[in-house]
C-alpha cells in the first residue's frame, strides 16, 4: 500500500474533527453566566459579512455587556466566589517545567505562584521578592545579571539581581546559551549568534537544533530530524564562530547534560528510550548507566553525582546514582518531580501537582521540604 | 488568522457581541480539537467547549490587545481540561483516602487519561471516527495535540509550541513523530 501523504493524513484528522464537532453555541448563548440569552446575538453564516449595526446600538450593546459583566465580576467577588466559578487560578501553572538559578547565595525562579514571575528567595525559600512582572522562562544567572525569555512577548530580557535595570536584549526564542558578551540560541531554522545589545545576529549553524550547551569553549547543540532531512538527528559540537561543525554521535536525543567530559543523555529517535546513556564528548564510549527508565524524563547532573526519579512497582521515587551508573542510592521514597535541578548541596524538585509545588531536599538527611506550593489555594477550590 | 482572533477578542472586550459569535465560528473547532485531544471524550469536551468560550466572554477584559489571541483561548481550554484531569484524580483520592492527598502526580493523569479513551465506544462507527479512535490511542499526549491543533488549520507550529510551553524544535519533532506514526497506522486506509 501506498503510503498516505502528510496532507492527506492532516486531512482526515481535520475532517474527523469537522464532523464530529459538537455545537454549543445554543447552550453558550443560553447559559446565565453569558448572559448572552437577555441580549440579540445570532451566530453569523459562514463568511457572511458582518452587520453594519448603527453606532447608537453597538454602543448600547456595549454599555450593556460591560455592566452586566461589572456586575457579575463584582458580585462575586465580594462574595468571595470567583475562584469557585473559575475553579482554579486561570493563569496558574500547570507546566511540567520550572527554572530557578542561584547566584551569590540567592535563589532566583519562576514563581508558579505568581504568574510565573521572576522572584528571588534565599536558600531557604525565605525573603521571597519579586523583580518583575514578566512570565519568565529559561534563566540564567550570569554575573550581576539574570538573563530570562520573557514569554508575553518572545524576547530576551536580562536584569540586575536586585531587580532594577530590566533590559530588553533581543528577539530571542529557543535554548540559549550566554557566554561573554554573546547570546547563542537555537531558532526555527539554525543556531544564531547575537550580541548582548541586541545587535550583530549572525546565523552560525543549519541544523535545526534543541538543546543548546556551552562547554569547555565549545557548542554541543542536539539536531532534530526534519521533514527534509532526517539524518539532522544527531549531538554535534562547533566553534563558537559557527566553525568547524561536526556531528559527533548519531544519536537523536532533544535535551542533554555535560559533565566530567561526558555526555548524558536519552534517545528520542526513531525509538524512544528514557534511560540515561553516556557518551564521550568526542562521540565515542557509549555506555546505559541504568536499567531503569526515568519517570519522568528529568535529570541533573552535579559533582560527579545524577539525580532522576524512577519507579519500582509503580512507586516513583528520587535516586541519585554516580556518573558511572554505580552506588544508586534512593534519596526520597514515593516522590516525584518534573524538573530537578541541583543547586549546591540541595536538590530542588518541582512537580506541578495542585499547580505547582516545589521541594528542597536534602541528600544527606534523605529528607524533603516543601517551600513553595498551590496546593493549600487550589484544595480550598475543591 | 492571529490578527482576526486578536481583533474579534478586542472587540468582544469592547462589548460587540456579534464578534463573540464569530469569535466561536472561528475558534470552536480548535478548541475542539484541544479539549479532545486532552480529554479524549467527546462529552467532556463538548462540556470544555462550552466553559471555554463562558471564560473567554466573563475574562475577554483582561485580554491583552495586540497579543496572541489564539493562544490565549487555547490556554483557557487547556487549563479548563487539565483541571477537569484533576478533579477527576481529586475524586478518585478522596473516595479512597479521606486524609490529606498528598503527593498526587497530575503529570501523570493529563498525559496519559487511558480512562478516558475506554469510554469512546462512540467512535467505532466510521472510518474517520476509527482513524480518530486510533491516533487517540497510538499517539503520545503532546503528539496527539500537536498533530491535532495542527490538523485544524487554524494553528501554526510556533503558536502551538508556544501553547504547550515547549520548545519551538520539540514541537516539530513530536510534529514529525506524530505523522511518520500516522503514516504507519493508515497504510492501509
Amino acid at each position: 500500500m501506498k503510503n498516505k501523504s502528510e496532507k492527506e493524513i492532516l486531512d482526515i484528522l481535520s475532517n474527523a474533527i469537522e464532523k464530529d464537532m459538537p455545537d454549543v453555541w445554543d447552550k453558550i448563548k443560553n447559559n446565565q453566566k453569558s448572559r448572552l440569552s437577555d441580549i440579540e446575538c445570532e451566530m453569523p453564516t459562514p463568511i457572511k459579512p458582518r452587520r453594519n449595526l448603527p453606532i447608537k446600538r453597538i454602543s448600547s450593546i456595549a454599555a450593556a455587556f460591560v455592566i452586566i459583566i461589572a456586575g457579575i465580576y463584582i458580585s462575586l467577588f465580594y462574595g468571595g466566589g470567583i475562584l469557585k466559578m473559575f475553579g482554579n487560578k486561570p493563569n496558574m501553572s500547570l507546566d511540567s517545567r520550572f527554572y530557578i538559578v542561584e547566584a551569590n547565595n540567592t535563589l532566583y525562579y519562576q514563581d508558579f505562584t505568581d504568574g510565573s514571575k521572576l522572584y528571588s528567595m534565599d536558600m531557604n525559600g525565605g525573603n521571597r521578592k519579586k523583580l518583575c512582572d514578566d512570565y519568565v522562562v529559561n534563566l540564567i544567572a550570569d554575573g550581576e545579571y539574570i538573563y530570562y525569555q520573557n514569554l508575553n512577548d518572545q524576547k530576551q530580557y536580562r536584569i540586575r539581581t536586585d531587580g532594577t535595570k530590566r533590559e530588553l536584549l533581543a528577539n530571542v526564542n529557543g535554548d540559549v546559551v550566554i557566554h561573554d558578551e554573546f547570546i547563542y540560541f537555537t531558532g526555527n531554522n539554525g543556531i544564531y549568534k547575537i550580541n548582548k545589545n541586541g545587535q550583530g545576529l549572525e546565523k552560525l549553524s543549519d541544523v535545526l537544533a534543541n538543546t543548546l550547551r556551552f562547554y569547555n569553549e565549545k557548542l554541543y547543540f542536539s539536531g532534530i530530524p526534519t521533514n527534509n532531512d532526517s539524518s539532522n538527528g544527531g549531538i554535534y559540537k562547533m566553534n563558537l564562530d559557527g566553525s568547524n561543525i561536526q556531528k559527533i554521535s548519531d544519536q537523536t536525543t532533544h535535551d542533554f547534560k555535560m559533565s566530567n567530559n561526558y555526555i548524558f543523555f536519552q534517545i528520542y529517535g526513531n525509538k524512544i528510550s528514557h534511560y540515561i546513556y553516556r557518551i564521550n564528548i568526542d562521540g565515542t564510549g557509549m555506555k546505559k548507566l541504568l536499567d531503569k527508565e526515568l519517570t519522568t524524563g528529568t535529570f541533573d547532573i552535579k559533582d560527579n553525582n545524577i539525580y532522576f526519579i524512577s519507579s519500582e512497582n509503580s512507586t516513583p521515587s528520587l535516586y541519585k546514582m554516580d556518573i558511572n551508573g554505580a552506588n544508586i542510592t534512593k534519596l526520597i521514597d514515593n516522590f516525584e518531580a518534573t524538573t530537578i535541578n541541583v543547586i549546591g548541596n540541595t536538590v530542588y524538585c518541582y512537580h506541578p501537582s495542585y499547580g505547582g509545588r516545589l521541594f528542597k531536599v536534602d541528600t544527606e538527611r534523605k529528607a524533603k521540604l516543601e517551600i513553595l506550593t498551590n496546593y493549600n489555594k487550589n484544595n480550598t477550590d475543591k | 488568522m492571529n490578527n482576526e482572533i486578536d481583533k474579534l477578542i478586542t472587540n468582544v472586550k469592547s462589548g460587540n457581541l456579534n464578534d463573540f459569535a464569530l469569535l466561536y465560528q472561528k475558534m470552536s473547532k480548535g478548541v475542539y480539537a484541544l479539549a479532545f485531544s486532552i480529554l479524549g471524550d467527546k462529552p467532556l469536551a463538548e462540556d470544555a467547549i462550552h466553559e471555554t468560550f463562558i471564560r473567554v466572554k466573563l475574562m475577554a477584559n483582561s485580554y491583552a490587545s495586540g497579543t496572541n489571541g489564539t493562544a490565549w483561548v487555547l490556554r483557557i481550554t487547556r487549563n479548563i481540561c487539565l483541571n477537569v484531569l484533576k478533579k477527576r484524580k481529586f475524586e478518585v483520592n478522596f473516595s479512597t483516602n479521606e486524609q490529606s492527598p498528598g503527593f498526587e502526580s497530575i503529570d501523570h493523569i493529563s498525559q496519559k487519561p487511558e480512562y478516558a479513551y475506554d469510554k469512546k465506544n462512540e467512535f467505532e462507527n466510521s472510518i474517520e471516527r476509527f482513524v480518530l479512535k486510533e491516533a487517540l490511542n497510538k499517539l503520545k499526549d503532546n503528539e496527539r495535540q500537536i498533530v491535532l491543533l495542527y490538523s485544524v488549520k487554524g494553528l501554526k507550529h510556533h503558536e502551538i509550541a508556544d501553547l504547550l510551553n515547549i520548545p519551538k524544535a520539540t514541537e516539530r519533532w513530536q510534529y514529525r513523530s506524530a505523522i511518520g506514526k500516522l503514516k504507519n497506522l493508515l497504510k492501509n486506509y
